[in-house]
């Protein structure tokens, strides 16, 4: 018998019996007090990914040629870069991730406003010490609001476990706000447009 | 207008200087000022301390005393804030009180008062002014329009001295580390006086000055306005 | 059990060591300066930060409004989601629910990510007795746990500390030849931690956010780590406050990048994860902790506390933190908020000296993303620790006699007067507080008519 439950929830009621817990109302329209308004989502995705120290690889070929041990989820996308250059690993276990030098997804979205990179995954995106991210222009949406909206409307009812937003590489200023990156997650964040 | 002084008890006991130029600056702006004298104390300390029924007693009477007035004005941002903010927390209706700059600014419409002060100063925001009755741009404003007077401000303009009334007394070590990093971003600016609406502030600023920076001088704006 | 005289005491004597510290306390001052800045530029993305301010005020209040109900709903969904949920009434039986799941499983190494409401239920040491190794994996939290000290701050653990005395920690705890740069250091805790992520059969996380519409757990972190800690091991625990919850999902679009521009100044933090599950294989353990906060909200308008989400932006404003840091406080929470909730979250001590602890300059209302009224609420805990009979007997004799001599003009005059007679005499005020002059205001205003 769970009396904790019980008597957490009792004691709540018992004050809301008792006084009326205000609640005030929700200023409307919450684009008008955030970040400026996104005009060119493509362009601001850039401009910001990259202000969050991200990289954009215009020379594929060039830039996974500085790795030896590549993983790669299961995405179409990551697929669609396999076909072309086959020493893509997929998935494994944590201590084979742990062992890759970089690692290879698709996303679910990409933000405009931030710059953000929205992923469905755990953790291939954190242990490698790089994450290539291929994605396509037409993921780019707006601003977090509307990330919300699209996951909503894909996933319905069954959210996936696990969903992050990337913003830039992992990093930490706990010693004297001093900027490192690369915590304990990659250094290095990069993103490589697939055509079409 | 029927104008009625507030001079909270601090003022009248410690700093009556800074009382006498809140009336000579009324005067001289041609209002007729009335001291109902049966006025003590707004209750603050009573009430900062958790003592609301003892506090509740004094805002009841300070009620009463300032009855029927249009404008009560106080030279202290602390009082007001009382008075203005607190009382309905112990369920009495405030009278219409106005600190100094605030009542000449904002209601009256005056920036310039007439006043000479040859000195270098800078402007120590009493947190009650500041955050309760969110005047920041008031007495600065009114500096800027004395004559001969040069406002240079201080970092951390809008950081608390560390009065804080009985907080000084029950806690004089951390009231101190806080009056210190005060005082020695006054000095930074080579001013020669910290001023302030708050004479509460200038006593608790004074007390560091005194030991540590001996050419920084304070002085409340009433004294800065009043002079000529 | 402490009694009050206690806790004030040490209170005391341990803010008057640290004001003593004139070098730790411009370490302070640096890094919360630089914090400023941060924060100052983060602000000015915001084309209405006011307006963000009380919408998210509001969106917490509601959840206030109908509590019993928002934590049903979230309860519900995360069983829908495969979740498990737990109540915890107190700390103890928190540390039990979890040492319950630990041993279910065998568990022998766990890694945990920066949470606050393990500090405040001691879970580390529970873990510790029962033969469980437990790593802190943020780099602050870190460096705590090898120092054996509890956080300073609530986000930022180790802002009292310079490079070379994290550098000193790493060398006596860890034997190995650290430099003092930041990017070193960082480095070594990195290679070190990734063995024990590997190794560990639970990862415990807190929870920035708990969704009620979908039954996510929200964690928000600049490193890496706590993904870790939910990523690799097979079984997840969460602690949660119950005040953490958010009506729904799309509500993050406000509170995500308000914690992070209120918490470093960051427009997002790197890291911002929803869980909605166990991972395949796994297990997901919500543990919701009561631990006082119902009785926060039974208190009064205090209550608007629980709206707090942590961003450590009124212990940054708060001149005494600055000036004292945050292990003078003897609590879990510092700064202003911590001085509001702790007297209703902890029942082993009164608590209320924190909230006279402060010159009610305010600085922490004005900053509070979610409009707490910190300053006032420091004000009505007072009233309540009098009403409660918490005050000093000689206290109250001398308000009772201030009001007797404030009632009447006549007393209050001779007051005074009797007051510049012991000042003629040489007594002073306290701290040197000059004494009542000769001649008062009253005194000239009715010498000139």
């Amino acid at each position: 018998m769970n009396f904790a439950r019980a008597n957490i929830l009792r004691r709540i009621r018992a004050v809301r019996a008792r006084e009326r817990i205000e609640a005030g109302a929700v200023p409307e329209r919450l684009a008008e007090c955030m970040f400026a308004p996104v005009t060119d989502p493509v362009a601001q995705f850039e401009a910001e990914f990259v202000a969050q120290r991200g990289e954009l690889v215009t020379d594929i070929g060039g830039f996974l040629k500085e790795f030896t041990r590549v993983v790669c989820d299961g995405s179409e996308a990551a697929s669609a870069l396999r076909c072309r250059w086959p020493g893509l690993q997929p998935v494994g276990s944590m201590a084979e991730l742990a062992r890759a030098d970089l690692a290879v997804t698709g996303c679910e979205w990409l933000v405009a406003q931030t710059g953000s990179v929205v992923v469905a995954h755990r953790a291939i995106s954190v242990l490698p010490p790089v994450h290539l991210v291929v994605a396509r222009r037409a993921q780019v949406v707006a601003d977090l609001a509307t990330v919300f909206d699209r996951l909503r409307e894909r996933y319905g009812g069954r959210w996936p476990d696990a969903v992050t937003l990337i913003t830039g590489p992992s990093r930490t200023a706990d010693i004297e706000k001093i900027l490192v990156m690369g915590a304990h997650g990659p250094k290095r964040l990069a993103l490589y447009w697939l055509e079409g | 207008m029927r104008v009625g002084l507030f001079i909270p008890c601090f003022v009248d006991q410690l700093f009556p200087q800074v009382g006498i130029a809140t009336v000579t600056v009324l005067r001289r702006l041609g209002l007729h000022v009335e001291f109902p004298e049966s006025q003590t104390c707004c209750g603050q300390p009573a009430f900062n301390t958790g003592y609301w029924s003892e506090a509740r007693e004094l805002a009841r009477r300070c009620a009463r005393v300032f009855d029927g007035y249009d404008v009560v004005v106080a030279p202290s941002g602390s009082c007001v804030a009382m008075v203005r903010n607190f009382y309905p927390a112990l369920g009495v209706a405030p009278p219409p009180v106005f600190e100094l700059a605030e009542f000449l600014v904002r209601r009256l419409g005056v920036t310039d008062v007439g006043a000479r002060f040859p000195a270098r100063v800078t402007y120590h925001d009493g947190c009650h002014a500041l955050r309760e009755l969110r005047l920041k741009e008031e007495p600065r404003t009114l500096l800027r329009h004395v004559r001969e007077l040069e406002l240079v401000e201080m970092d951390a303009a809008e950081t608390c001295c560390g009065f804080g009334g009985t907080f000084a007394v029950k806690f004089p070590h951390i009231s101190g580390a806080m009056d210190e990093v005060k005082c020695t971003a006054a000095a930074r600016t080579g001013a020669e006086y910290v001023v302030s609406s708050d004479s509460s502030c200038l006593m608790q600023i004074a007390t560091q000055l005194r030991q540590h920076h001996p050419t920084l001088r304070t002085i409340s704006l009433a004294e800065v306005l009043a002079s000529t | 059990m402490m009694n009050t005289q206690h806790a004030a005491q040490q209170f005391t004597q341990a803010t008057r060591r640290a004001v003593a510290q004139t070098e730790r306390r411009a370490v302070i001052r640096r890094n919360i300066g630089s914090y400023h800045q941060k924060v100052a530029e983060g602000k000015r993305r915001y084309a209405n930060w006011a307006a963000a301010r009380d919408r998210a005020a509001a969106r917490k209040q509601q959840v206030l409004a109908q509590w019993d109900r928002y934590l049903e709903a979230f309860e519900a969904n995360v069983i829908a989601n495969g979740g498990r949920v737990h109540w915890a009434e107190t700390a103890e039986e928190a540390r039990r629910i979890v040492l319950a799941i630990a041993r279910q499983h065998g568990v022998r190494s766990v890694v945990k990510s920066k949470s606050m409401v393990t500090e405040e239920i001691h879970l580390n040491a529970a873990l510790e007795q029962a033969g469980i190794e437990v790593v802190e994996t943020d780099l602050g939290e870190y460096v705590c746990q090898l120092r054996g000290e509890p956080p300073f701050h609530i986000v930022t653990p180790i802002m009292h500390l310079s490079r070379q005395e994290v550098a000193v920690t790493f060398r006596k705890k860890l034997q190995v030849a650290a430099s003092d740069r930041a990017e070193e250091l960082t480095q070594i805790a990195r290679q070190r931690l990734r063995a024990a992520f590997l190794r560990a059969d639970m990862g415990i996380t807190g929870a920035n956010f708990l969704i009620a519409e979908t039954g996510q757990i929200a964690i928000t972190e600049n490193e890496g780590n706590a993904r870790l800690c939910f990523s690799g091991p097979p079984v997840h625990v969460v602690l949660a406050g119950i005040e953490k919850l958010l009506p729904t999902v799309s509500d993050l679009a406000l509170f995500w990048p308000l914690l992070a521009t209120s918490g470093t100044g960051q427009s997002l933090t790197v890291y911002n994860s929803l869980i909605a599950g166990p991972r395949a294989g796994g297990e997901l353990h919500v543990v919701l902790v009561d631990n006082g906060r119902t009785r926060l909200f039974a208190a009064g308008e205090q209550r608007e506390a629980l709206r707090c989400i942590r961003c450590g932006a009124c212990l940054n404003i708060c001149p005494i933190y600055q000036n004292v840091g945050g292990h003078s406080y003897g609590t879990t929470y510092q700064g202003p908020v911590g001085s509001v909730i702790t007297p209703w979250l902890r029942d082993d001590d009164d608590w209320s000296h924190l909230s006279y602890a402060s010159s009610l300059c305010g600085a922490c209302t004005d900053v509070c993303p979610v409009g707490i009224h910190l300053h006032h609420h420091l004000l009505a805990n007072r009233r309540d620790a009098v009403a409660r009979g918490r005050d000093a007997w000689w206290q109250r004799v001398l308000f009772r006699g201030w009001l007797w001599v404030m009632q009447s003009p006549e007393r209050y005059r001779w007051a005074g007067r009797l007051a510049t007679w012991a000042g003629a005499v040489g007594l002073r005020g306290p701290r040197g507080f000059p004494m009542p002059v000769r001649r008062t205001f009253r005194d000239w205003w009715s010498g000139q008519r």
